[in-house]
């Protein structure tokens, strides 16, 4: 009979797993779930940037795991955008309070696109916006947005290569490797 | 060091095992790295949530680990891993990096790994130098000379689909010829850090004189493609092509190689001279793509080649 492979038979075969030669280093660290966003932060950008790529026949921001994507780079090569990140983010909940008296997330569909236009007009409500441009920080999400959902799936989004379906683009691509081919 | 997705999602599926899934991970994986596995999971939480590719950056597998695989492989297949060892795949860094001809014809680069060093942790400036047309060639890192350019892992995704792939891919793939064995094969896309599933991989698409070619459906034959691949503009014989064209066009690669030794010598009699049109002993032919002036290269002969004044009646 076959035998199903879940959970309780995986972790039952680690444990009885055999000594052998050691490749890897061990790393004790704790490990948070998100590289850079808090859970509620990663809640928050999921929610904005599917609100920026929704899902309809083919697959949003949220199924492309665009969050990830942002959540990655914010921890890597999009380093300088934490700050701004941080404050913006708040200031997006403080918007939506302020027009909505709810949390971003708790909005309706068409709430959140009033809070989302608010942002992109520059007329956003919010303390937070006094330091900063809500349109600027609009902007950035969704130059973020598009980077995550249409960009390579290395860099963490783009997640099942859903745009590339998507756009019917073949991946990975058959390309040979004499592109450079000169005559000797 | 490169990062692997591994076992990702394993604890969501649900489907039918494959063969190896009646096995203990430890007969194929260190106990180091299951233990680093098993502590990952934990923290991070049942099937690695919110981000699939966490656990591939907090398990890293080096290429020693994968090159170690190989003789893990090589345990239960040791049919496969000898044929493997004799044939043309069996490629070392220093044959792959060092070859004089290739390189007066193009300098060494980094998209060289992308087929003869996959799963290599670093660019082609550490495999050889200088990276230009004159060389002379050498390899800065002597003692990489031997590792294999084209390991098990290479073609095979040893794990199921749904363990290495991100949950939007777990649907089940379309069904396409090449059989159970287009299931178990899988090209590593070193780009990527990511398996693609023979039957996920795109449909060659190669042109003769601006007309398709009729290519075989075995999903297998994409992943041959990757690496024997037509230039960007695919057409026929460009690049590192074999696409079949002439009498043979729209057999698959499989159909006359050998899957591990790629050994073609008994594969014309299967079919030849049964089927032979002209009575030719076909199995003394000439018949290899290496031979350039051969007429007899299988992967473009056609009759007219042979028969410029027009086809003989069979006999």
């Amino acid at each position: 009979m076959a035998m199903k492979y879940n959970r309780r038979h995986f972790v039952k075969t680690v444990a009885a797993g055999v000594g052998g030669a050691l490749l890897l280093p061990a790393r004790g660290a704790d490990l948070e779930a998100w590289r850079f966003f808090t859970s509620d932060e990663a809640r928050l950008v999921d929610a904005i940037t599917e609100q920026i790529i929704p899902a309809d026949q083919d697959p949003g921001a949220r199924d492309a795991g665009v969050v990830n994507f942002m959540d990655k780079q914010l921890a890597g090569r999009l380093r300088r955008h934490r700050q701004t990140y941080r404050d913006g983010l708040a200031g997006v909940e403080e918007t939506s309070r302020a027009m909505f008296s709810r949390e971003f997330v708790a909005l309706s569909s068409e709430q959140q696109i009033e809070v989302l236009k608010a942002l992109e007009s520059g007329k956003a409500k919010g303390e937070t916006w006094r330091k900063q441009s809500s349109s600027a920080f609009f902007r950035l999400l969704r130059d973020h947005t598009m980077a995550g959902f249409y960009g390579g799936p290395q860099h963490g989004g783009n997640r099942g290569y859903a745009s590339y379906k998507m756009l019917g683009l073949d991946y990975p691509q058959i390309i040979g490797q004499n592109r450079y081919r000169r005559k000797i | 060091m490169f990062a692997l997705c591994v076992c990702v999602t394993a604890f969501a599926a649900e489907s039918k095992p494959p063969a190896h899934s009646q096995l203990d991970c430890a007969k194929c994986h260190d106990a180091a790295l299951l233990d680093q596995f098993k502590q990952v999971q934990k923290q991070l939480g049942k099937d690695a949530a919110p981000g699939w590719d966490r656990v591939a950056e907090a398990v890293p597998l080096t290429e020693a680990a994968m090159q170690a695989l190989g003789a893990k492989c090589a345990g239960c297949h040791a049919e496969k891993a000898r044929d493997l060892a004799a044939s043309g795949h069996a490629l070392t860094y220093a044959q792959s990096f060092l070859n004089r001809e290739h390189n007066r014809m193009e300098p060494p680069m980094d998209d060289c790994l992308r087929c003869h060093a996959m799963f290599f942790e670093g660019t082609s400036r550490d495999l050889v130098a200088p990276l230009d047309t004159r060389g002379p060639w050498r390899m800065p890192r002597a003692e990489l000379a031997g590792h294999r350019s084209i390991l098990c892992v290479s073609c095979h995704q040893i794990h199921p689909q749904r363990w290495l792939s991100p949950p939007s891919q777990s649907a089940e793939p379309p069904k396409l010829a090449g059989g159970a064995a287009a299931s178990k094969a899988g090209f590593f896309d070193r780009r990527e850090h990511h398996f693609f599933p023979a039957d996920r991989m795109p449909q060659p698409k190669v042109y003769k004189d601006g007309k398709p070619l009729k290519n075989s459906d075995d999903a297998r034959i994409r992943i041959c493609y990757q690496c024997h691949a037509p230039s960007a503009a695919h057409q026929t014989g460009t690049s590192d092509d074999r696409t079949l064209r002439g009498i043979h066009e729209s057999l698959s690669c499989l159909d006359c190689h050998a899957t591990h030794s790629l050994d073609t010598r008994a594969s014309c009699a299967e079919c030849h001279p049964a089927s032979s049109h002209c009575g030719l002993d076909v199995t003394r032919m000439d018949t290899t793509a290496r031979a350039k002036a051969s007429k007899h290269d299988i992967h473009n002969m056609t009759c007219a080649e042979c028969h410029p004044q027009g086809v003989p009646k069979a006999k």
